[in-house]
């Protein structure tokens, strides 16, 4: 089964002076939000994750309303795979157990260690994030979000501190997800070259509007 | 004061990894059990260090308040007080040594044990 629904953003927030205002339509594959500092993109992930109110408009994963201008689907409702700039690993967990904190009970230890494998860090299994580089922590987030096998990814920055190989067995990675099922995937990124590698359409954000909506 | 760092630690723990559990799934419940008692038991362990501390060494507030009788509501720094003053100079000597020996093993039991949370395994 393959996502072939869209994730409907038309809203509006304002907050602490600053306006975003989005009319998009994330469609199945990857879709590269791009912009300097301060032009919404992290306004945005907040939205399309949960953690930020809209202060109009609506947000609509396929028929499921999350914000109609009145309710708010909660974060654990929305069914997405997600990967913060800040990556917000458990500090207290190994990466096991951050990766695993997500899956269902049934779900095998080995199940977790081979996504860890994926992204080149079953090493770190039996490690907290102290002990990480930022890197690994960044692979490490990537496999706690990839392992919940969503339909839809929002994933911020998430290569930034990747190398430029591991950036592309990254990508490589993120391709081979995207290959085995359709999804849609909201990519925040400063870098092109994932626009170009990973095939995305491409929105430009600045001062909290569109500036340009490009596709592949 | 003393609460000041459990504070903090619920603060921080708060932001972005309650929004990462809640996104992996976790209620408003599960993420405050899993992830924000856990993070938050170093900053509770160095309040409830500083608070048996200040407790500890605690002598004019507790001498106004509850007064200095002994048994009752005498602290370790009032009988201190009380010894000098009634020149009872070896007993005061024995709690000085003891007083310092304790304030310095719960000093350094809090410390192993907010390093200990903070260091990967």
């Amino acid at each position: 089964m393959g996502a072939e629904v869209a994730l409907r953003a038309s809203f509006e927030v304002t907050r602490d002076g600053f306006s975003l205002r989005v009319d998009l339509t994330f469609e199945p594959g990857v879709t590269a939000i791009l912009g300097p500092s301060g032009a919404g993109k992290s306004t945005l992930v907040g939205v399309l994750v949960g953690a930020v109110r809209p202060s109009s408009g609506l947000l609509r994963w396929g028929d499921v309303p999350w914000f109609d201008g009145d309710a708010v689907v909660p974060p654990e409702r929305r069914g997405i795979g997600v990967v913060l700039q800040s990556l917000a690993l458990f500090p207290h967990m190994t990466a096991l157990e951050n990766v695993r904190f997500g899956l269902p009970r049934d779900r095998h230890e080995a199940y977790a260690r081979r996504w860890l494998g994926r992204f080149g860090v079953e090493h770190l299994a039996e490690r907290r994030p102290a002990k990480y580089s930022g890197g690994e922590a960044q692979r490490v987030a990537l496999a706690r979000a990839f392992a919940l096998d969503r339909d839809l990814l929002v994933l911020d920055e998430p290569f930034s501190a990747l190398d430029d190989v591991t950036r592309a067995a990254a990508i490589a990675e993120l391709r081979a997800v995207l290959a085995e099922r359709r999804r849609v995937v909201v990519l925040v990124t400063h870098h092109e070259g994932d626009v170009e590698a990973l095939g995305a359409r491409r929105v430009r954000l600045e001062g909290g509007r569109v500036l340009e909506e490009r596709g592949v | 004061m003393p609460l000041s760092p459990f504070v903090l630690s619920v603060e921080v723990a708060c932001v972005a990894t309650l929004l990462a559990a809640r996104t992996l799934g976790a209620t408003p419940g599960r993420a405050f059990l899993s992830i924000e008692l856990p993070l938050a038991l170093r900053g509770l362990a160095a309040a409830l260090g500083l608070a048996f501390a200040r407790a500890l060494g605690d002598f004019g507030a507790t001498l106004m308040v509850a007064g200095d009788t002994p048994g009752v509501t005498q602290t370790a720094s009032m009988a201190i007080y009380d010894a000098v003053l009634a020149g009872r100079a070896q007993e005061a000597n024995v709690l000085v040594v003891l007083l310092s020996a304790i304030s310095f093993v719960a000093l350094y039991a809090t410390n192993r044990f907010v390093e200990g949370r903070t260091r990967g395994r």
